[in-house]
């Protein structure tokens, strides 16, 4: 088992008002290696302070994630950044790349931070950057870039450190049907290869091309669904077909 | 009227957004104000000093260019945020022509705020710090009298930068599509270039001007070179940190130690920085710079012409008298000055028993050939033909008199005492007579020196007859005559001096011999001085703190605009796998570097300019260099901690802006 996440709770207290809000209630699932995993639901559902979580950027109020095993919720604050840069892979919505670094210097930021060789470095855009056809972008600044081709430079960064895990928060919502269309077909082959993906999303389009996708709402997950050998058009009918009927047909 | 209506309500209620910008505009008003009052005061006139002049001048000349500069900044700031606004407008179907219109009823409306505001700013801070210096220095010595220019110059000031404004306003309103201004976000900026020859000129700006400032000679073309020599360190300060540093990064870029993490982000961030802060950074340098160099002056003149006196006046009270009937008539005889001394005594009830009497034959001006045997037979009026040294003739006897060791001497034996160095001669041909050097005194206690521009000597004769001997041998005309008064020198109480020196001068006036008397109380000297350095402190004072606020207010856009760029950095590279801990320590030697530069480098260019500074307050005959050290030491650490200060007071609100959105 590759992730394990049990009973995670997140209650958000107001610094300056006693409301709270709680987020995530009740979260139980686990990945196995090599998942694609969507999870999906509305806008306020919790998914990007799960996802947040995950990622070792927030801690939970009550609840386990174990990677590999390893409880990651208690791993002490000086050691976050290290763990995350070992094991994660970042792709999120707004694709943070820094302005101030090249295109190739934002695909090596991680592997610089982790200190490793600049052979290393050159193997791996090397494979990377035809894979997700970025070769010609690699010394422009990311101003230069369209959205998808910011996207993809994203993703090529998240892979550069093999992390165990890439984790996704709406990876298309900046992006054109097109170019969202081209970065699910890149997920999709990404994961043929091995790469455990996961990713949150509030569209069903976005979702239909996971392997399994999870509904939350109101911070519990109260449904999944196989993929199996639908095509993503199918199964996309199925997630909607589902959403509706556990939403009561609205 | 509706769009005065529209542009009285816009600022009405987003004041949050104006207000920075007001507060820019204001303080730039009251800046230039406070330094058009001092410049254009009528009263500088009667102080009437070149390098008071020369600061002024490059006070404004840095100052107005320097007050548009961050108008503009400040406005380009406030039409970003404000795009949005525009933007919506122009959606809602009010018309391009109109929006404009809109923005210029808000500038107008800006500008009467500016100069209202400023004016009465201006008038209250002047007051204020003029009430602040005067309880600092306990006396009135310059007086602040506001004159129509020093209204009129700030106003012209502030009017030119809102029409640049104006302008700006329109072509930003009119340039971008509806849609672009509600989008108005911050548009990449390309990796700055690399510019190797300004680079390499801006050093050698610097070097060439550091070297002129160094090797300044004393003379009339003191000022000009002090000017050129300020003019390069200026554009070469610009061009150090437009140019110079970009290269040095791209350089860094370049290097094998690149792909470490720290050089890694800082290098790229600073890289960008640079680029937007250059010409800011140069401003701080420039402005800290000034800041120092008017406060050591000012401050040296205070404090070292008061040392002066007293060195130039080891005793309080100084009593003399000559002849003053037809010339070469001879000394006042011991006889006459006694006499005249206890009708003092008597008149004054003060007792002079203790003074110390001795003939000071005066100071004048003589060419000394150069070698081994010098020749002195004749005398000059001018300053700065070769050779000229301000001669005295003082009688061993009055030395020992006042405390002194020196050697014995035969009749044709003399000490020397140089206060410019080392004097090698071995005999001196003294107007025919042949004199011949026993030695050097290195230390003269007591005896009131001589401060003097150029070189000087003191000769010692063997005795009171022979120093008198030495005198008339001189060969006066008619311009360089100098008659020999017979002095007493003493300590009183400054009641008893007062008293003594009035005395002393009427006895002068109402004696039937052709005697004048003169006397000098070396209280009323540090009075008449305080009256001269007072006026120059006030000055030095509030450009200092003109110059200081400058800085300030840059610091703060300069940290306002960088926290919003930081704020992103900050979030993805924390997603990147940086500790919190991590990217704020990052970002804080970032920010700590480009903070502190400003004050290295002005330290370094006060450190260039300390030659020159020391020469120009040379020139007033201050030239104790202990002092001079401690109180340059003393003025940077002061500017050290307002920048600091400024610095930790600005950078809450950067704090504020990073971490709202961690
Ligand atoms: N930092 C926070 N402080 C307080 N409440 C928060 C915070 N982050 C999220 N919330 C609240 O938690 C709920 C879930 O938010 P979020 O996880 O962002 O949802 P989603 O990503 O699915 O739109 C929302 O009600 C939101 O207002
Ligand atoms: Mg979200």
């Amino acid at each position: 088992m590759l992730l394990e996440v049990n009973h995670l709770e997140k209650i958000f207290k107001t610094r300056f008002s006693k409301e709270t809000t709680a987020a995530l209630r009740d979260i139980d699932f686990s990945v196995e290696n090599g998942e694609y995993i969507a999870i999906m639901g509305e806008s306020g559902s919790g998914k990007t302070t799960l996802l947040n979580i995950l990622a070792t950027l927030e801690h939970p109020t009550n609840g386990t994630v174990a990677l590999n095993g390893n409880n990651i919720t208690n791993i002490k604050a000086n050691d976050l950044a290290k763990f995350r840069r070992e094991h994660l892979g970042f792709v999120f919505q707004d694709f943070n790349l820094l302005d101030t670094l090249n295109v190739r210097d934002n695909i090596y930021l991680p592997l610089v931070l982790n200190r490793k060789p600049v052979q290393m470095m050159k193997e791996r855009i090397g494979t990377l950057a035809p894979l997700l056809n970025i070769s010609e972008l690699l010394n422009k600044q990311p101003f230069e870039l369209s959205g998808g081709q910011k996207q993809r430079v994203a993703i090529a960064r998240a892979l550069m450190t093999q992390p165990d895990l890439i984790l996704g928060d709406e990876p298309t919502a900046a992006l054109d049907s097109k170019n969202s269309d081209r970065l699910l077909n890149l997920f999709e082959q990404i994961n043929d290869e091995g790469q455990t993906i996961l990713m949150v999303t509030h569209s069903s389009v976005v979702a239909s091309h996971a392997k399994r996708v999870l509904f939350i709402k109101d911070g519990m997950i109260y449904h999944q669904l196989y993929r199996a050998e639908r095509s993503t058009s199918d199964f996309n009918k199925e997630i909607n077909l589902a959403m509706g009927s556990v939403l009561g047909g609205n | 009227m509706f769009y005065l209506k529209l542009a009285q309500r816009n600022i009405r209620k987003s004041f949050k957004n104006f207000a920075p910008f007001l507060l820019a505009t204001i303080m730039m008003f009251v800046l230039n104000f406070i330094l058009a009052s001092i410049a254009f005061s009528p009263q500088l006139d009667k102080l009437g000093i070149k390098s008071v002049s020369v600061v002024l001048i490059i006070g404004q000349v840095i100052l107005i260019p320097f007050s548009i500069g961050i108008e503009i900044y400040a406005y380009r700031f406030l039409l970003k945020k404000r795009s949005r606004e525009f933007g919506l407008y122009d959606i809602l179907g009010l018309g391009k022509a109109q929006i404009i219109v809109v923005a210029l009823f808000e500038l107008l409306f800006l500008l009467l705020a500016t100069v209202l505001l400023g004016t009465i700013a201006g008038v209250i801070l002047s007051k204020f710090l003029f009430l602040v210096f005067i309880a600092l220095i306990g006396g009135n010595y310059f007086n602040l009298t506001f004159s129509m220019l020093g209204f009129a110059m700030p106003t012209i000031v502030a009017l030119t930068a809102f029409v640049l404004l104006a302008v700006i306003s329109t072509w930003t309103i009119h340039h971008h599509s509806s849609l672009a201004l509600l989008h108005s976000e911050n548009q990449g900026e390309r990796e700055p270039k690399s510019r190797g020859f300004l680079a390499f000129l801006g050093v050698l700006l610097l070097v060439v001007g550091y070297y002129m400032a160094i090797t300044v000679k004393i003379g009339p073309s003191l000022v000009t070179t002090f000017a050129g020599a300020v003019l390069l360190v200026i554009v070469g300060t610009y061009l150090f940190y437009v140019a110079f540093t970009i290269w040095y990064l791209k350089r860094q870029k370049r290097g094998r130690r690149y792909y470490q993490p720290e050089k890694f982000i800082t290098t790229n961030a600073l890289l960008y920085r640079m680029k937007q802060n250059a010409i800011g950074l140069g401003n701080i340098t420039i402005l800290v710079t000034m800041a120092i160099v008017t406060l050591v002056t000012t401050v040296m003149l205070q404090t070292g012409l008061k040392q002066t006196v007293i060195s130039n006046m080891p005793f309080t009270t100084e009593l003399s008298a000559m002849n003053t009937g037809d010339t070469h008539v001879g000394n006042v005889s011991e006889e006459q000055f006694k006499s005249i001394l206890s009708q003092t005594e008597k008149k004054s009830q003060v007792n002079l028993k203790k003074g110390i009497q001795y003939v000071d034959y005066g100071t004048p001006r003589m060419i000394l050939s150069s070698g081994k045997h010098v020749t002195i037979n004749h005398l000059t009026d001018s300053y700065n033909k070769a050779g000229v040294t301000t001669v005295q003739v003082v009688s061993r006897d009055t030395l020992i008199k006042l405390g002194n060791k020196l050697p014995k001497l035969a009749p044709n034996d003399v000490l020397i005492h140089n206060y410019s160095g080392h004097f090698n001669a071995e005999t001196i041909n003294w107007f025919g007579q042949l004199l011949y050097v026993k030695g050097q005194t290195t230390n003269v206690k007591n005896y009131p020196t001589q401060s003097s521009i150029g070189n000087s000597m003191m000769i010692v004769a063997q005795n009171d007859a022979q120093a008198e001997q030495l005198y008339q041998r001189i060969k006066f005309d008619a311009n360089s005559y100098t008659i020999p008064r017979r002095t007493l020198i003493t300590n009183l109480s400054k009641r008893g001096s007062k008293k003594v020196v009035k005395a002393f001068k009427a006895e002068g006036k109402s004696s039937v011999s052709p005697i004048s008397t003169s006397a000098v109380d070396r209280f009323a000297l540090l009075q008449e001085a305080q009256v001269y350095t007072g006026g120059f402190l006030f000055i030095g004072f509030t450009l200092g703190l003109t110059f200081i606020i400058g800085a300030a207010l840059i610091i703060y856009y300069k940290q306002i605009a960088e926290g919003e760029q930081d704020k992103e950095a900050f979030r993805i590279l924390q997603e990147v796998g940086l500790s919190k801990k991590e990217v704020s320590q990052t970002i804080n030697s970032q920010i700590r570097l480009l903070f502190f530069m400003p004050i290295v480098v002005a330290i370094v260019h006060f450190a260039g300019a300390y030659m020159m500074v020391s020469k120009i307050i040379n020139a007033f005959g201050i030239t104790n260099k202990t002092l001079m050290l401690s109180v340059s030491g003393g003025v940077i650490l002061l500017i050290a901690v307002l920048y600091y200060i400024i610095y930790k007071i600005t950078s809450r609100s950067y704090v504020n802006i990073v971490q709202r959105h961690v």
